[in-house]
């Protein structure tokens, strides 16, 4: 009996121990598993309107490739219009719209438009603040950006005091508007005062980037790096395929952007197939 | 027992080592799960129809990283915005992103992560899904053929065609599934009005409006209904017998039976073979009439011919009954291949997406109908389908405020032959 006492204790001893071990692994494994559970990389889910920059900040938390990626954007405005960027504390390089900019997520981009058709000498200086990237497949970044569109509806409102919000967000394919969209004339919903945008635009699609124009002007001994929101780093993007610095002085020719490609040679008759040739 | 004791001990003891090896083996794996994962390469939607090569697609190594990262810097130089002011620029905290992981095409450089090519673990390609323009497959709900042909279940995105087999069978192939990169953005705007300087000094005076305290609201009446209620009851019969007429029905048949005349002959107007059943009565006739069966021989009974292909005869010799049986080629396969023109589209392209069908089974085909249920934002360009054999071209509207199309092809599909339809959409 004693020794059949021995063999049983023999044969148990390391087992019971591994499983022990195994017990405690297990029970870890789940309670990290469950702790650092991360939400789903798609919408985010956010209480209302928040100050320029927490809601990209927020975004960042939340992981994923987004630190010091430059997502392209695309701004738009009536003919004339020219916008100069925030860098280095002061307005610079003021250009003609449309311009192309690389711009860094959860950032706060100011921008002062001028040249606002039937506003002679009047001034708006929305910011921008992108929330969101795309992932466009490799080297058709730029060609695929994010239009922000200051359209002259808005920018009056703007100069009439009004403060505008504009959440851009990226469509569902499934829940699109059934409409064919322009170039330059992009679909909108509007809300009221006691809406969020951020909200709305969460539920109807992914939002990617908050233009917000009104209210504030700058102070009269010119703008300080609060209203600048830092002056954050930028990229710019030329036709030629190429990325580059801010240029100091003049700005450069931006209307020798590559049109999309369209098709220009005619279609090829289908020929009837016959046989099993094609097996 | 005192080597049991010592054994015991020491069992003891490296159990206690192996528990403080795995505690101390927590920490470790913590760090590497917390980590954060790494972009995956996937493959592209060109390649979904078939497997990707590894010669595609490489993972590099990470001393790699760093020369990809200068020849990218070379081929696309980045660099960092200047500063029009005096002052010195500030050091930015932030790090140009590097995609370390991704490497396609015989190790050419990606600038960035795209979505084509890279992944985070786990997730089904093509990525992100509101990134990309699928047309093609049968999606989530599952179509099927009703009694009337309607196809049912039947969503937007879904191409399928239809057809039948010899047998009358109804089958249902769906497509692959083609996917563009067609990003499409819109907008949620508030506009809000904006009080600078707004104070309120202090109330000039209250405004309480005195309500009266009730109301009282007298109305005659009008119309009385039957004020005075019954006193008593004269009597009531209930119905005690019905009467129920039913008349007949002439029961006769329209459907006269042809090709069939006389009823069964003398020599098989037996039950066994007008319903299956042996009755024992008539076993010695049913002998009687194997033993003249059985005198046929291979070569001088009758043969089988089906379809124009031989029988064979799986009949034993001592048997009455002879099965002829004909290996019918039941395999119906039908390949439905959808591709498209391009990879990428922008709002107001224009796309190309043409189906071929090929009969690949091992009998021809009938009443094939190629059905494409056109995603919301494809809009088909009127007049440009086209199809390499005799079809009826239809179009309807569908659930997503786009087109159905439906080829109704005229002719079977013989086995080996195939076709294809061509129809141009603009991406909305």
């Amino acid at each position: 009996m004693t020794m059949v006492r021995k063999l049983r204790s023999r044969t148990k001893g390391p087992a019971r121990v591994a499983g022990s071990g195994m017990l405690v692994l297990l029970v870890w494994v789940g309670l990290a598993a469950s702790l650092s559970a991360e939400p789903p990389p798609v919408h985010f889910n956010h209480a209302g309107v928040m100050i320029p920059g927490a809601i990209g900040s927020q975004r960042l938390e939340r992981g994923g490739p987004l630190p010091g990626y430059f997502q392209p954007v695309e701004i738009s405005a009536p003919q004339g219009t020219i916008i100069a960027t925030a860098e280095g504390g002061q307005f610079v390089s003021p250009q003609a719209a449309p311009m192309k900019l690389g711009l860094l997520i959860g950032m706060v981009y100011r921008l002062r438009v001028t040249g606002i058709p039937h506003n002679p000498g009047m001034e708006v200086f929305p910011t921008i603040e992108v929330i969101d990237r795309l992932y466009p497949p490799c080297g058709m970044e730029f060609t695929f950006p994010i239009p922000i569109e200051l359209t002259q509806e808005e920018l009056e409102m703007a100069l009439d005091g009004k403060f505008v919000t504009r959440v851009i967000y990226l469509e569902q394919p499934e829940s699109s508007i059934p409409a064919a969209q322009q170039p330059g004339e992009q679909s909108y919903f509007e809300v009221g005062e006691g809406e969020s945008p951020i909200d709305m635009a969460d539920i109807l699609g992914r939002p990617m980037a908050i233009l917000r124009m009104g209210a504030r002007v700058p102070d009269a001994g010119g703008p300080d790096d609060a209203f600048m929101y830092g002056s954050p780093a930028l990229l710019r993007w030329r036709s030629k395929a190429t990325w580059y610095g801010t240029p100091e002085g003049p700005s450069f020719e931006v209307s020798d952007m590559p049109a999309a490609p369209r098709r220009t040679a005619p279609l090829r008759r289908v020929p009837i197939f016959r046989g099993a040739s094609s097996r | 027992m005192t080597r049991h004791a010592e054994w015991s001990q020491s069992r003891s003891c490296s159990g206690r080592a192996l528990i403080a090896t795995l505690l101390a083996c927590i920490p470790v794996v913590a760090c590497s799960c917390r980590s954060v994962p790494s972009m995956q390469p996937i493959p592209s939607a060109a390649t979904e129809l078939q497997p990707p090569s590894e010669a595609t697609l490489i993972r590099r190594s990470v001393p790699d990283k760093v020369a990809r990262a200068e020849k990218r810097q070379r081929d696309y130089p980045v660099v960092q915005a200047a500063y029009a002011s005096d002052a010195e620029p500030q050091k930015p905290q932030w790090q140009p992103h590097v995609p370390v992981e991704c490497v396609a095409d015989a190790g050419a450089p990606l600038p960035m992560c795209g979505g084509s090519h890279c992944a985070p673990p786990g997730l089904a390609c093509p990525w992100p899904r509101d990134e990309y323009l699928c047309d093609g497959g049968d999606s989530e709900i599952q179509v099927n053929v009703g009694r009337d042909r309607e196809l049912q279940g039947l969503e937007l995105e879904d191409t399928v065609a239809v057809y039948e087999t010899v047998d009358g069978e109804t089958k249902i192939e769906p497509s692959n599934r083609v996917c563009l990169y067609a990003p499409r953005f819109a907008a949620v705007r508030q506009v809000r009005g904006v009080v600078q300087s707004e104070q309120t000094d202090q109330p000039i005076g209250v405004e309480r409006p005195v309500v009266p305290e009730g109301y009282q609201d007298d109305q005659l009446a009008t119309t009385a209904i039957q004020p005075e209620q019954p006193v008593g009851e004269i009597g009531r019969k209930l119905l005690n017998i019905e009467r129920v007429g039913e008349y007949a029905i002439s029961a006769e048949t329209l459907q006269p039976i042809a090709a069939f005349e006389g009823g069964f002959s003398p020599h098989e107007d037996f039950l066994i073979m007008r319903t299956g059943v042996i009755r024992e009565s008539e076993r010695a006739q049913v002998a009687e009439a194997v033993d003249a069966a059985i005198t046929w021989t291979h070569d001088l009974a009758m043969q089988v011919m089906l379809d124009g292909k031989e029988a064979v005869s799986i009949s034993g010799e001592q048997k009455a009954q002879a099965t002829f049986r004909i290996d019918v080629p039941n395999h119906p396969c039908l390949r439905v291949i959808k591709v498209a023109s391009t990879k990428v589209a922008k709002p107001g392209d224009i796309v190309d997406f043409t189906i071929r069908f090929d009969n690949l089974g091992d009998q021809a085909i009938d009443k094939v109908v190629l059905v494409d249920n056109l995603t919301t934002r494809l809009e088909y360009v009127a007049g440009s389908a086209q199809s390499s054999r005799p079809a009826d071209f239809s179009v309807e509207e569908n659930q997503g405020e786009s087109l159905l199309l439906k080829w109704e092809f005229k002719d079977p599909l013989p086995v080996g032959h195939g076709g294809l339809v061509r129809f141009h959409c603009r991406v909305r």
